[in-house]
């Protein structure tokens, strides 16, 4: 009853001077959820596009459903049954749901000699399918107005109107909250259940376990091993990934923690940050746990007068301050470094030096306010070294780096400033393994300098690994604290999943 | 969270032109004269239905800036069939042809070269504006009878312009197309998520040049009516326009982003500013200051619309939490 | 990476550059006449003066990723109040008042881009009709005339050269200086690249937007004086155009049109360019017609060859980046 529904072999795609994937073997069965991991840049998304004819393998076959294919785009994929869920969702905001899910293979009837839309077969269709995936939708609405999950739900319809019976999820649970998380995943069982063969990719390990039934792991575009989840554990399947031994995960130094520095009083915003009072303690490390859509980066940015109508007092140093905007925050030494290191942390298009001396141009300008290059050129280079980032000079293009170098930059243009309290918002989302810990490196040594840092992270080990102290948010209040010694990874989970307001 | 979609911006926009409308019934003596009525949706009619064109074009979140040049050369064109005498029958394929290869160029020009849209048809602009006073000296004059039969001779039961008749009938065929065709929803997907259309099996490039095509037969018929009005036609009949298709198309609604607008925004945002022209001019204001108010009214709606949209936005992340 | 686009950049202008003397050399060796000093200033460079001194600051809006299209109307509107003014209040009046007109227009482009955020080809399309109809009916579609003010900036020399070249010099060290070395420059190319880095940055991005759109209508101000005394007389229309032609020379001169990549160097090689142009083929005597023929045809080739320039770098930054990652 188990059949083997996708098999790939030998496959080896190649980009321009790069093996992105070398000798990847992997086969799914119908009725089975099947995951890949490996770290960041390991393959596994590249694989997934040459599965559903993003890209054309240059060696290898693939046969799906018993029959050898070759894909030139997603569109025939689907139609030979393989459909993908990706991680940035390929809908169309302006598009009706409706139109969404048949873009491409409109149903169409004979009016005459004219072959025209017809609405009513796949609206009925269409209901057909989210009855089955137990969902409410309306199908005349606009995709812009619907929510992450929503948006996933979707794109799994729209698997569905395929008849597809293989489903790929890449990271699929990246953006959604704790609640949406158990319901697609019980989807996905009932899924399952029908016969569909689903690969799963995900960076979450526990969610490999909590769903998965095999796991393949892949590392540098080669393939490592497959296993079935029950007979392994997550230090075999992170040492497969990592390729060695990790000893110490989070290398946290211990430091001195001085007096109080920086208190955020009866914090209100908008009607949705509610009542929030934090202090933080010089060298401290302060991390601020919480689901996706709690308040935690809402609060920072709140704090750091990105949105410009909060009620609440902050002090500084034991004194009152005023921060109106970002400007007014990095004056007085706070401040912030963004979750989304693309969109609101770097010019990507700019060199590493124009990047750090982006927030702080009048210090490097003369009276005309004419920059000055060999200065900037110097404090690049300084960073550079300081901060260990892996590039030729400080002109290097942002664009042309790596992630974990990336995500340095950011850090570096952070620390140019030279604050005081320095806070980091998942400031290791998106890096590999290695630039990880790296990155979990600059950060102790940071604190051994005296700075004080407040760190947002969706990733409780790195949390319990990294910080003194922990506050724990939940839809925009806060709703506990833990110190070191105490804390749990299950404390804090169930504070974050516990659902009534008190 | 669900917005409760109380009036689409068509329906303000509807609400807005029946007030005028309303306006100029009480305000305006002889506004609503047959003869007024008519000249009034022989306007409308060649500017809604370069609009539809435009209007596809904006959807793909592109557009057009050489509109007005090459409605002027398909002018010249058909002045010079017209001057040997062929009928009206054979003007209109001929000017829809000429249309169709024109903005085909420019289709072309934008998707081979990956050129943004209004520098490609600001750069065919000159092209198509400099060619014209090459071939004629001025003008094409004294045209046959022939050639202004659209406009003096062909009336439907002896008083409705044909002219209006063609736009009616553009008008359904297009507000059908646009909702029954598997082709329209290309347009959307292209306009709303280039790289996901391209993911979706959609030939975006092709998908493009053909929209091109198809603006492109209308700014023909556009021009075979501006065209044939009197008996003589020079090489700048169309200058300008393309601001007003422009126009048309953004105060019906649609983005220039791109993916998104209705053909029944336009109909009535073209209905609007057909409207304004002869309306000042009833109201016994000065035919001077009607690009003023055209201007101002398109600026009121663009604000609201955009106010609207974004008060919308900051609702839903809210809801989101 | 960088300084390979530097290199990149100076073949760029250089070429443009190139073009620019190939041009000119053609064009005086079939007429060398075209060649005499007078000829050159008198003719070539004044006649593209207003169009060159709007260009400085359409770089920068362009620079940033805005557009806008009611330059020509600015220009004229302002001329025409500042026309009509002059009898009543004088030359400083009229002076005060022509400014003021230019740098309101361009204030409110900008308060509808960088605050109601309506994308700047919308808005500028839409005061663009706004300020022609406004132009229309305040001068009732006639026309107003030069007055003692206008005169003088269109039609004075000083050491022989006019005196709205002396100013478009001026001006464009000033602009060079601006968008090349000074902060403000450095902010425009990010919000061009990714404004709401900028923004994160701490930087105002919404002022800098609102100051250049308003810096733009204050030159458009600033040629109404010019071109009303160089041609006697304004209509409404006169400003029809104008616009285009404007951003024909930003991007002949290498500006990207999605932002984020040019320079000011370029803008002014594209106003030689052009300038030479225009008058070299009225030097020798080939219609106007054909001339806008070959203004578009030599955008077409600068448009073309970008495009090619542009996927070859691509290509052999792809090639790079992958060259770098395996050190790395």
């Amino acid at each position: 009853m188990e059949e083997t529904i996708l098999e790939l072999k030998n496959i080896v795609k190649a980009f321009p001077g790069v093996k992105a994937l070398n000798g990847i073997d992997f086969n799914l069965k119908s009725g089975e959820v099947h995951a890949i991991c490996g770290e960041n840049g390991a393959g596994k998304s590249t694989l997934m596009k040459v599965v559903c004819g993003v890209h054309q393998p240059e060696e290898g076959t693939m046969s799906v459903n018993g029959t050898l294919v070759e894909f030139h785009n997603p569109m025939e994929a689907y139609e030979k049954g393989v459909s993908i869920i990706f991680q940035e969702t390929s809908l169309f905001e302006e598009m009706t749901v409706l139109d969404n899910l048949f873009l491409g293979h409109e149903v169409s009837k004979k009016v005459g000699l004219i072959s025209v839309i017809d609405y009513e077969t796949m609206r009925h269709k269409a209901n057909e399918i989210f009855q089955r995936l137990n969902t409410e939708m309306n199908l005349n609405e606009q995709i812009k107005n619907l929510g992450v999950a929503g948006k996933q739900m979707v794109e799994i319809a729209k698997a569905l109107t395929f008849n597809a019976n293989i489903i790929i999820f890449d990271e699929p649970t990246a953006c959604l909250t704790q609640r949406e998380v158990t319901a697609l995943f019980q989807i996905i069982s009932n899924l399952k259940k029908e016969g569909f063969g689903i690969v799963y990719i995900s960076h979450r390990l526990e969610e490999i376990f909590e769903m998965c039934d095999r796991v393949t792991v892949i590392r540098d575009g080669q393939y490592i091993s497959t296993k079935a989840v029950k007979n392994t554990n997550k230090d075999e399947l992170v040492a497969e990934m990592v390729g060695r031994k990790m000893g110490s995960y989070y290398p946290k130094t211990e430091t001195e923690i001085g007096e109080e520095i920086f208190r955020v009083k009866g914090y209100y915003d908008d009607g949705f940050l509610d009542n929030i009072s934090f202090h933080v303690r010089k060298g401290e490390i302060l991390g601020f746990a919480g689901l996706a859509g709690a308040g935690r980066t809402e609060l920072m940015e709140s704090v750091c007068g990105f949105t410009g109508h909060a009620a609440g007092e902050i002090h500084l140093d034991g004194k009152k301050i005023e921060i109106r905007n970002y400007k007014d925050a990095k004056s007085h030494g706070i401040v912030y470094v963004s979750e989304d290191r693309g969109k609101y942390g770097l010019i990507t298009e700019m060199s590493i030096e124009q990047n750090i001396t982006l927030p702080q141009l009048k210090n490097f300008a003369n009276q005309l306010s004419l920059l000055d290059r060999k200065k900037e050129g110097e404090v690049g280079a300084e960073y550079i070294q300081e901060i260990g980032i892996k590039a030729p000079n400080s002109r290097f293009l942002v664009k042309n780096l790596s992630g974990g170098n990336q995500q340095k930059v950011s850090v570096a243009k952070a620390l140019a400033l030279k604050p005081k309290i320095l806070i980091l918002d998942e400031p290791t989302r998106g890096v590999d393994v290695n630039a990880k810990a790296e990155i979990h490196r600059i950060i102790s040594e940071l604190t051994q300098k005296g700075l004080t840092i407040i760190m947002v992270s969706s990733e409780l080990p790195e949390l319990i690994g990294m910080c003194d102290r922990i506050y724990v948010m939940k839809e925009g209040r806060l709703v506990g604290c833990f110190d070191r010694e105490e804390v749990t990874q299950e404390k804090i989970l169930a504070l974050e999943l516990e659902s009534e307001r008190v | 969270m669900i917005n409760k979609k109380a009036l689409t911006s068509e329906a303000y926009l509807g609400l807005f032109l029946m007030l005028i409308l309303a306006v100029l019934g009480i305000w305006a003596k002889g506004f609503y004269s047959i003869n007024n009525v008519i000249s009034l949706l022989n306007a409308y009619s060649y500017i809604l239905i370069a609009s539809i064109g435009m209007n596809m074009i904006i959807i793909t979140s592109n557009i057009d800036v050489s509109t007005g040049a090459l409605i002027s050369v398909v002018c010249i064109v058909i002045a010079a069939f017209g001057k040997i005498g062929l009928p009206f029958g054979l003007l209109l394929p001929i000017a829809m042809l000429a249309g169709v290869i024109l903005s085909t160029l420019n289709g072309l020009f934008i998707t081979s070269l990956k050129i943004p849209a209004i520098v490609a048809t600001l750069a065919t602009t000159q092209i198509f504006q400099g060619v014209l006073p090459l071939v004629v000296e001025g003008s094409i004059y004294d045209l046959p009878a022939s050639f202004t039969w659209l406009a003096f001779d062909a009336k439907l039961f002896g008083m409705i312009p044909l002219s209006l008749f063609m736009c009616l009938i553009v008008t359904v065929v297009f507000i059908l197309f646009m909702r029954y065709s598997r082709f329209s929803k290309k347009l959307y997907a292209i306009g709303n998520n280039r790289t996901g259309a391209r993911l979706s099996g959609i030939n975006v490039n092709k998908t493009i040049v053909q929209t091109y095509a198809i603006a492109g037969a209308l700014f023909g018929i556009t021009a075979v009516i501006i065209a044939t009005a009197g008996q003589r036609v020079t090489t700048t009949m169309g200058s300008g326009l393309e601001m007003t298709f422009i126009a048309a198309v953004v105060l019906g609604g649609t983005n220039t982003a791109g993916g998104s607008g209705r053909i029944f925004g336009t109909v009535i945002g073209a209905l609007i500013l057909a409207v304004i022209a002869p309306a000042i001019n009833y109201l016994g204001i000065s035919p001077n200051w009607s690009d003023a108010i055209k201007g101002t009214i398109i600026i009121v709606s663009v604000v609201v619309s955009t106010a609207k949209y974004r008060k919308r936005k900051r609702k839903l992340c809210m809801s989101a939490e | 990476m960088n300084g390979k686009r530097k290199i990149l950049k100076f073949t760029f202008n250089k070429a443009l550059f190139g073009i620019w003397i190939l041009i000119f050399a053609a064009i005086a060796l079939k007429n060398p006449s075209f060649l005499s000093a007078p000829y050159i200033i008198n003719v070539m460079l004044r006649n593209i003066v207003e169009i060159a001194i709007v260009a400085l600051p359409m770089t920068l809006i362009i620079i940033t990723g805005g557009i806008d299209l009611s330059v020509g109307n600015i220009m004229v509107l302002a001329a025409m109040l500042g026309g009509i003014s002059a009898p009543f209040l004088g030359a400083g009046g009229a002076i005060m008042i022509t400014l003021f007109t230019g740098l309101v227009c361009g204030f409110v482009n900008g308060i509808l881009i960088a605050k109601i955020k309506i994308s700047p080809m919308v808005a500028t399309l839409a005061t663009m009709f706004l300020f022609l109809g406004l132009g229309r009916g305040i001068s009732k579609g006639g026309s107003i005339y030069s007055y003692g003010f206008s005169e003088f900036m269109g039609n004075t020399s000083i050491a022989g050269i006019p005196l709205q070249i002396w100013l478009f010099l001026l001006l464009a060290a000033l602009f060079v200086v601006i968008l090349s070395r000074s902060i403000l420059g450095r902010a425009l190319y990010g919000i061009g690249l990714n404004s709401d880095a900028v923004r994160y940055a701490g930087i105002n991005t919404e002022k800098i937007l609102i100051g250049i759109y308003t810096v733009c209508g204050l030159m458009c101000g600033l040629v109404a004086f010019i071109w009303l005394g160089r041609f006697t007389s304004i209509k409404y229309d006169a400003g029809i155009g104008f616009n285009m032609k404007v951003i024909t020379i930003v991007v002949l001169g290498g500006t990207s049109i999605n932002g984020g990549i040019g320079d000011m160097k370029g803008t002014i090689l594209g106003t030689l360019i052009i300038a030479t142009l225009n008058s070299g083929l009225t030097v020798l005597n080939i219609p106007i017609d054909i001339q806008t023929i070959v203004q578009g045809s030599v955008l077409i080739i600068a448009l073309i060859s970008y495009a090619i320039i542009n996927e070859r770098t691509k290509r052999k930054t792809v090639v790079k980046i992958n060259e770098k990652e395996e050190l790395i």
